[in-house]
């Protein structure tokens, strides 16, 4: 997907190949820019493919204007109609469609129900808070019953708690409707606990598609394991089946690793401080207590800094201080050899 | 709105360039509108509190003739103009096309023509093609310079809008017509209200352009003024001029209230 032309050319989208399956909740998860809301309007045919194609259960969606699309999308900002009412915003699509009155009448009723607005019938969006707001629109696009639902950052412009009220409310209208939801965010946590799958994007290209665990377990690249979660990154060989670290310990290697040059992933609540001082040899720099966890930071002779979080159970407290020298454990399947 | 420490108002005597600025601007509207109450024969000397040239006004045939021809060839304008503006401006707006610039100064320059070029150059255009000078010719002439007056303020409310209002129209099943018809004429409304008041209102009172094209019978209120004035000023002038002013301000105000009901949604 190209936007623009001359010098003025953006190429926003790049190689995409998605296959989303029926009801779904598929996430796409990214930084800003990296083309999420481009991705989007693709879908629901506000901009057309420079190349290649989209198909709607098999069938191609080319040429297909918006309007004539079963896709609807519950936007950024909402895009309230601001002279119409609460009700008159949710019937509008099916008014479109020229469904009977009475029929409307009955789906907004049930939509007002569905995201906990009745009684609010009446009132025009600017009247409302912007916890409503964001329901309207969802009831607005969820009430035509489209066979996808595109949410593009809805939810980012909320409190945490309306924000962490909202996301149960999706996942339940999610299994309530049987809607195959596209959700974009740039929230790595939002995504991990919302989504069937996840695809990572990285400047228009997809990264990774996975299940949240996959995704959080085996990021297939520095990127994904930088963008998802916290991780520390060791340089290391592997050769004959070990992982040399430079200074000189070893590990086995988790999966089979040709040899070369290596970057490994550990996820830092898989790490461990060894109780005798055993494993990789490092000094403490900082401790830092975070109330459930601990968090220790490491300093690896010719290493990035690495973070150990451990949580503080009853009588699990190590007397650790920072300047001391401790031992770092890394149980084999904590490890994760990334080509970069 | 005067900021005492803004340092202009230490130059002496600022206060009195003001008050002389504003006296300059008002004091003659005022004086008309007291002396159209006056009940001295002479316009200019008070002698005291009259509705007779009110009576005068309404009872003078002539005047209530070209009252008359004001209000259908403003009203007409007015709608013409509008119509024109609206298509105009929705056309301009949400794409972008080679001359796009060229365009909008070109809907603009009317305002800046001097009035007499259009006035000769409009009379010339329908002497050309044969058309009797009369109330069309008028209508038409008035159209052409409405159309700025409309375009600008409705222009400028659809530059206002989300442009995402219109896509999710589209989104939700409307037809380009319908995302029209539905979402984007109704929230033009106050842009489209002003402006028409804005033509109504410079239709009205347009004296170059009307002298030059409107024919015998299409004499309207202010040709008709000029007309009297060449023999005299007579309080009847003051009391339609009065008249005049009292229907241009009252629409001024109905447009900024709705232009303020516009935005607060
Ligand atoms: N109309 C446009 N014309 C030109 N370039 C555009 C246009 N819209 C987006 N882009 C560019 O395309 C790229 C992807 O933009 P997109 O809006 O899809 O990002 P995003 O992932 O949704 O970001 P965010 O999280 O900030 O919303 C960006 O580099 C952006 O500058
Ligand atoms: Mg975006």
């Amino acid at each position: 997907m190209v936007y623009g032309e001359g010098s003025e050319r953006v190429r926003a989208l790049d190689r995409i190949s998605l296959e989303i399956g029926h009801n779904e909740f598929f996430t796409l998860l990214g930084p800003s820019g990296c083309g999420k809301t481009t991705l989007l309007r693709l879908i629901a045919g506000f901009e057309q493919p420079t190349e290649g194609s989209i198909r709607l259960y098999g069938q191609p969606l080319e040429g297909l204007p918006p309007y004539r699309r079963p896709v609807n999308t519950v936007f950024q900002s909402y895009a309230l109609f601001p002279h119409l009412s609460v009700a008159q915003n949710i019937a509008f699509g099916l008014e479109m469609l020229g469904k009977p009155r009475a029929e409307i009448a009955q789906v907004v009723r049930e939509m007002l129900g569905l995201v906990k607005l009745v009684g609010y019938e009446n009132r025009r969006p600017a009247q409302l808070s912007g916890g409503q707001q964001q329901r309207v629109a969802l009831a607005r696009a969820l009430a035509n019953r489209p066979k996808v639902l595109l949410l593009d950052e809805s939810l980012s412009a909320l409190d945490l708690k309306l924000r962490k009220e909202m996301q149960l409310e999706l996942k339940r209208l999610h299994a309530e409707t049987g809607i195959t939801f596209v959700f974009v965010t740039h929230d790595q946590e939002e995504a991990l606990t919302m989504s069937d799958r996840i695809a990572v994007m990285q400047e228009g290209r997809i990264a990774q598609v996975g299940t949240p665990t996959e995704i959080y377990d085996a990021p297939n690249s520095r990127y994904v394991a930088d963008f998802i979660g916290e991780t520390n990154f060791l340089k290391a060989r592997a050769r004959g089946g070990v992982l040399l670290l430079p200074d000189g310990s070893s590990l086995p290697t988790p999966v089979h690793t040709p040899d070369g040059e290596v970057t490994l992933a550990i996820r830092p609540e898989r790490a461990r401080l060894s109780a005798d001082g055993s494993g990789i040899s490092a000094r403490v720099k900082d401790v830092v207590y975070k109330g459930t966890d601990t968090i220790y930071l490491l300093e690896l002779p010719g290493q990035e800094p690495f973070q150990v979080r451990s949580q503080n159970r009853l009588g699990a407290l190590q007397l650790v201080r920072p300047g001391d020298p401790v031992g770092l454990e890394l149980p084999p399947e904590a490890v994760r050899v990334l080509k970069e | 709105m005067i900021n005492p420490r803004n340092p202009l108002w230490r130059f002496p005597g600022l206060f009195w360039v003001m008050v002389l600025f504003f006296a300059f601007l008002y004091v003659p509207i005022f004086v008309l509108v007291a002396l159209s109450f006056n009940a001295n024969q002479v316009a200019t000397i008070w002698t005291g509190f009259s509705w007779d040239w009110y009576k005068g006004v309404l009872d003078n045939p002539n005047i209530l003739r070209a009252a008359q021809n004001s209000l259908i060839v403003a009203t007409a304008a007015t709608l013409l103009s509008t119509l024109v503006a609206v298509a105009a401006a929705v056309g301009m707006t949400g794409r972008r096309f080679r001359g796009q610039n060229l365009f909008n100064g070109l809907v603009g320059l009317p305002l800046l023509v001097p009035e007499i070029v259009t006035a000769v150059a409009s009379l010339l255009f329908f002497l050309a093609i044969g058309l009797q000078l009369g109330l069309l010719t008028v209508i038409l002439a008035h159209t052409v310079f409405c159309i700025p007056f409309a375009y600008l303020p409705i222009r400028a409310r659809l530059e206002g809008l989300d442009p995402r209002l219109a896509e999710a129209a589209t989104d939700l099943y409307a037809s380009p017509w319908h995302t029209f018809r539905r979402v984007t004429l109704p929230l033009l409304v106050p842009g489209i209200v002003s402006g028409a008041m804005l033509a109504f209102i410079t239709s009205m009172d347009d004296f170059v352009i009307t002298f030059f094209v409107a024919g015998a019978g299409a004499t309207t209120l202010p040709v008709y003024i000029f007309g009297m004035i060449r023999t005299g000023i007579t309080p009847e002038v003051n009391a339609i001029s009065t008249l005049l002013l009292g229907v241009s301000v009252l629409l001024v105000a109905l447009s900024f209230v709705v232009g303020q009901r516009g935005q607060a949604r």
